[in-house]
């Protein structure tokens, strides 16, 4: 720190405090799952922000730095793979996602701060290409009595396919729009709670550690193309449009994985245009793509062109901002 | 009223919001407490080694120095000239100040004359110059501002903004001299034919609103929103000059009183004061005496000026000058550990001149200093906005500085010799 000039007044909030503030809406998420589940999305979580930790600490030693787990960025990365796992995928899934999240995606670029793509995302997209059966069999919840066994499942457990899946597929889904809401619907450990996300969402926005400029455009553009290009003609246009928000984890990558201010970019009016294109990107995925969830993909790509976005939109606003002013005859 | 035309002030929308610490030095009573002991005026804020035109036992208002410019410095309190001694000060560089040991002596006038004359601008200037005023928001005579100022179409602001989270020490002069401030302000746009002026002012809070209620005219305030920094400009492209409040008032007390300046208000606050409030200041007393006699600890990290702009005071046997309107005292040093960008965009959205910081701050620290001058570093004023509102506690100001400095030119900065 300078110690000879200002400012002396710094900002109360830090970036570990950023941190915690996702953190703290991502734990809501887990508390939702684990009132359905029981222990076994709270272990799987543990053991991915446990990879997520640790692999981060052998990358400090191995490029002798201190250590950078206390900004937090690490614990958000895997508590972000562990909540998008499904709650019945065998333990070393979300490990190895986490693990490859910080090793390869986010300590080779300089850590926290300096990654071009969202680790998470891409830990996420790993796994999605590499076990796509594993990541996408969800148990059935109105099935469920009690909680989800800790070690192998028993023989005959009753899976079902996540509402994602359905749309993919074409076919009617059947689930009302009371299951929706409630979360009671096949899916991630952590996106399936709407109403969570969506305290979650106002939560970062009030405490200022997420702006609503790039989710709201997001969500959208997802609304208005699930509803100019319906991917199923069952139970309504409205139905159609719920069917397609609550699932897979579009919600929760609208709130969490776009927002993280790394990899978004930090221009207001680049925001906007950021969390259309990722909208747009994000349904023509789920209209042309492998697989029943690539929101993931769709995030990566998009952190590729925020840093371009970013800066196209700040020369393009000082463009109009000169012209305006060569107009009125007045100063910048 | 001395608004000419219909010329209305604005004021740049885009900023950050400050924390509220001037309560409660803005709404105590100035103090003044009696300062004895020898005191150290300088004798040019300018020029560096001078000699005293005169030396002995001189009366209030006598002549100490007269500049190449015919800035005249006189003696803001009667008493004994000594020696002449050369130091550092942090906010004017290397100073030459003689000493002088107060005494009643009688007071020399400056013999202007003008208080009751139909004042012409000339004259005007000549009182700012006689006089000796120094503008406390720029640090250098009134009459050079003024005189910047004198042959195109300008609007004034008295500007008594005071954006910055503790200083009140211009809120306290507009507060307890109305008249001198007002009327300065009329003489200070008659001696550059304004086509308009104004007080800002920024009510913080509700409190300072109310204490000046009914002490101006109408239409003589122009209310600022609550925002760090405070830019104002003026309709149809017309420039505006700020001049301070202190030297408002000063201008007045010259023409009317054919007084000079005699002491500074100054608004000492922090966490290491205990009861923070304005103090009117003898020009050329110490800055320690002032801390003493507020009851700071010795221990405490002085700053001059505020909290953002201040710049850190090591040595507490620097003279309180003019300009030096606000001294903050804080327990301790507000370390913040430089992390890296973590993208929050919070720099972007304080910058009121719309630029990008952290990109700026990025291309300087990867040293693509070729593709600065893209983003227009030369338009930052150097407020800190963006260095404040940092969560990871990075310089992004002194970043945005450097490329200021370096524009593109890094190949001449380093080798220019060897390359020609």
């Amino acid at each position: 720190m300078n110690e000879t000039h200002g400012p002396w007044l710094r900002a109360a909030k830090n970036s570990a405090r950023y941190m915690m503030d996702v953190e703290v809406a991502l734990l809501a998420l887990l508390g939702f799952s684990f009132a359905c589940y029981g222990w076994r999305p709270v272990v799987l979580t543990a053991l991915s922000v446990l990879a997520a930790v640790f692999c981060e600490l052998l990358g400090n030693a191995m490029r002798h730095q201190r250590p950078s787990v206390f900004d937090g960025a690490a614990l958000v990365t895997g508590t972000t793979v562990g909540l998008l796992m499904s709650p019945i995928t065998a333990y070393w899934v979300p490990v190895l996602a986490s693990a490859f999240a910080v090793v390869v995606v986010k300590l080779p670029f300089g850590g926290t701060g300096r990654n071009l793509f969202n680790p998470a995302a891409a830990g996420m997209a790993l796994a999605t290409q590499c076990f796509p059966t594993r990541v996408f069999t969800y148990p059935d919840i109105a099935a469920m009595n009690g909680e989800l066994p800790l070690g192998a499942l028993p023989e005959g457990f009753v899976t079902r396919l996540s509402p994602a899946a359905e749309l993919a597929a074409g076919a009617k889904a059947n689930f009302s729009f009371s299951d929706l809401l409630w979360g009671k619907i096949s899916g991630p450990i952590g996106a399936t709670a709407v109403l969570v996300l969506v305290a979650a969402a106002l939560f970062l926005f009030l405490r200022r550690t997420a702006s609503p400029a790039i989710t709201v455009p997001f969500l959208v553009v997802c609304v208005l193309i699930s509803v100019l290009f319906p991917r199923s003609e069952e139970g309504g246009f409205k139905y159609n449009m719920a069917l397609e928000i609550c699932s897979g984890y579009l919600l929760f990558a609208g709130i969490f994985m776009l927002n993280d201010p790394v990899t978004s970019p930090r221009h207001t009016a680049a925001r906007i245009v950021y969390g259309v294109l990722a909208g747009i990107l994000t349904m023509l995925l789920r209209h042309f793509g492998r697989f029943e969830e690539g929101t993931c993909f769709a995030v990566l790509l998009m952190n590729a062109f925020a840093a371009p976005i970013d800066r196209g939109c700040w020369y393009f606003s000082r463009f109009l901002r000169e012209r305006r002013a060569v107009k009125r005859g007045e100063r910048i | 009223m001395i608004n000419k035309e219909v010329i209305a002030l604005k004021q740049i929308r885009y900023g950050m919001r400050l924390a509220d610490h001037k309560a409660p030095a803005a709404l105590l009573p100035v103090a003044a407490p009696r300062f004895a002991g020898e005191r150290l005026l300088p004798l040019s804020l300018s020029a560096g080694a001078a000699k005293p035109q005169a030396t002995g036992a001189l009366g209030r208002g006598a002549l100490l120095y007269t500049d190449e410019n015919g800035f005249e410095t006189h003696l803001p309190t009667a008493g004994e000239v000594g020696e002449t001694t050369v130091l550092q000060h942090p906010l004017y560089g290397t100073l030459s100040c003689v000493s002088l040991t107060p005494a009643e002596l009688p007071e020399q006038p400056l013999s202007l004359h003008l208080a009751n004359a139909k004042l012409t601008p000339q004259q005007v200037m000549t009182a700012a110059r006689r006089a000796g005023i120094v503008d406390e928001l720029s640090g250098t005579p009134l009459c050079e501002v003024l005189g910047a100022a004198a042959d195109s179409r300008v609007f004034l602001v008295v500007d008594a903004t005071e954006a910055q989270p503790f200083a009140s020490s211009a809120f306290a002069v507009l507060r307890d001299e109305p008249t001198a401030v007002a009327e300065g302000m009329a003489m200070a746009a008659t001696a550059i034919h304004a086509v308009g002026c104004h007080i800002a002012f920024c009510p913080v809070n509700r409190d300072m609103k109310e204490a000046l209620a009914g002490k101006y005219a109408a239409g003589v305030l122009f209310e600022t929103k609550r925002q760090y920094p405070v830019t104002a400009f003026a309709d149809g492209d017309v420039p505006i000059v700020c001049i301070g409040v202190q030297a408002t008032a000063a201008l007045y007390a010259a023409i009317k009183a054919d007084a000079v300046p005699a002491a500074v208000v100054v608004t000492v606050a922090g966490d290491a004061v205990e009861t923070p409030q304005n103090v009117r200041v003898p020009i050329g007393v110490s800055v320690e005496a002032v801390l003493a006699a507020c009851g700071v600890k010795e221990d405490a990290v002085l700053v001059a000026g505020d909290a953002v702009t201040g710049v850190r005071l090591t040595d507490t046997a620097v003279p309180v000058l003019p300009g030096m309107t606000c001294l903050l005292a804080l327990k301790a040093l507000p370390v913040a550990e430089a992390g890296p960008c973590i993208g929050c965009g919070n720099c972007a959205a304080a910058c009121h001149a719309r630029l990008l910081p952290y990109e700026i701050a990025r291309r300087v620290e990867n040293m693509h200093y070729e593709r600065l001058a893209q983003l227009h570093p030369e338009d930052c004023d150097g407020c800190g906005a963006c260095s404040c509102v940092c969560p990871a506690g990075r310089e992004v100001m002194h970043e945005v500085l450097r490329a200021q400095e370096t524009g593109g030119t890094v190949f001449l900065n380093w080798g220019g010799d060897a390359l020609e």
